[in-house]
């Protein structure tokens, strides 16, 4: 499974990606990760952009989506202990889906952004870790 | 009605955590009335940071916290706590953490909230001690035992400030993320029963973790697990119309019974037998 926003220069505002269809979505581990931001926008921070994860239980997507992950608010300029640098948008998680576990069959991502910026995402999956 | 985890709890929110006055709002949701929700928060924090300080509020809740690992505490870094507030009338809410003081610029904070219903109205939270937190840089943390003192839920919060990756359990539901170059953090339940010692076990995503843990025990209502058992707003509308010469107490077990030990004499006046 994977879906994108392409990077490209955005105006402020919300964009969704393409949804995909997913087997299951309880205990996949889903990588969000945020691409081609300039390092002028990873340093500022007045600038945000706000990720939510969202699936659907519908096989056509049609039925209502809900929230699995979010919001997640990125903004520049958090520093990173390890490398001193501007840590870039994203996340990987793995959520209890008390709800979807079985029945979420579309996934998509949700990027809510402050200001007009040159950006992309990437969202892909992994197979679940074994304890 | 047992301890369940409803259907109203809001999925995990996060933010990057930058300065004093940074917030972290979760979702809007709708807890029932009189439920009773349980916050884990876990943020980065810099080496042995301990001046942030965060509060929570939000839907004109109280919020206590009954736990927490601070970032001076061993092993240095990284920061979990456990923070619950009942529910009384239920309405749609969110949740916010602020940062209130501190000075660094750390990576992330990030929060999981559950929901319950069938809470212990009177002691909702066992008491918590020495053994509800710890640190530790095994790659699988397996929490101190701590014997709950009446049937219930378990729940952990852990932060691996060494940022090894989604973390695993084989005993804990747990929800768990990853921020690279931040921290991993995971945060779980399981139920517990009344006087068995228990523990929650979580394995980093790869070797060289250093887990900040934490840990408390939410108590079943009284016959929560009886199916049916009386439960206190029954009682409050039977207990004002018994005998008013018996004094009665309440339980370990939630249950109302006479107090021979205090029977009260009737009022002044008052006949003590019917006339005949």
């Amino acid at each position: 499974m994977a879906t994108a926003l392409a990077i490209q220069s955005r105006a402020a505002g919300s964009y969704t990606s393409p949804d995909v269809s997913i087997s299951k979505v309880g205990d996949r581990e889903i990588l969000v990760q945020g691409t081609g931001l300039s390092a002028a926008d990873l340093a500022d921070a007045t600038f945000t952009l706000t990720q939510f994860v969202e699936a659907n239980d519908s096989a056509g997507g049609n039925a209502g989506w809900y929230p699995v992950y979010g919001p997640d608010v990125w903004r520049g300029g958090s520093i990173s202990r390890f490398t001193g640098q501007p840590i870039p948008p994203g996340f990987d998680f793995i959520n209890e889906f008390t709800r979807q576990n079985s029945a979420a069959r579309r996934l998509r991502l949700r990027v809510d952004s402050s200001r007009t910026a040159t950006w992309g995402f990437d969202v892909t999956d992994a197979a679940a870790p074994t304890p | 009605m047992a301890i369940a985890v409803d259907a109203s709890s809001p999925v995990r929110w996060s933010g990057a955590n930058t300065a004093n006055g940074a917030t972290f709002v979760s979702a809007s949701f709708t807890p029932p009335n009189g439920s009773f929700i349980v916050i884990m928060v876990t943020n980065d924090t810099t080496t042995g940071e301990s001046g942030a300080a965060y509060t929570l509020t939000g839907g004109s809740l109280t919020y206590t916290n009954r736990v927490e690992r601070q970032g001076t505490e061993t092993t240095t870094g990284g920061y979990s706590g456990i923070y619950t507030a009942p529910v009384v009338t239920g309405s749609a809410m969110t949740i916010t953490l602020t940062r209130t003081a501190g000075t660094a610029s750390t990576g992330r904070a990030s929060l999981w909230a559950r929901v319950l219903t069938g809470v212990d109205g009177t002691t909702p939270v066992d008491t918590v001690g020495a053994s509800n937190e710890g640190g530790s840089t095994s790659t699988t943390l397996t929490t101190t035992s701590i014997t709950p003192g009446a049937n219930g839920m378990l729940f952990v919060a852990d932060t691996d400030w060494n940022t090894k990756g989604v973390m695993t359990s084989s005993d804990l539901t747990i929800d768990t993320a990853n921020y690279a170059t931040a921290i991993s953090v995971a945060a779980g339940h399981k139920t517990c029963t009344s006087g068995v010692g228990v523990t929650g076990s979580l394995t980093a995503g790869a070797a060289g973790p250093q887990h900040k843990w934490c840990q408390i025990i939410v108590r079943e209502a009284a016959g929560g697990g009886g199916g049916g058992g009386i439960t206190y707003p029954q009682l409050e509308g039977s207990i004002r119309g018994l005998n008013r010469g018996l004094a009665y107490r309440r339980e370990e077990s939630g249950l109302y019974l006479p107090d021979r030990t205090l029977v009260l004499p009737p009022p002044r006046g008052w006949p003590t037998r019917r006339a005949a």
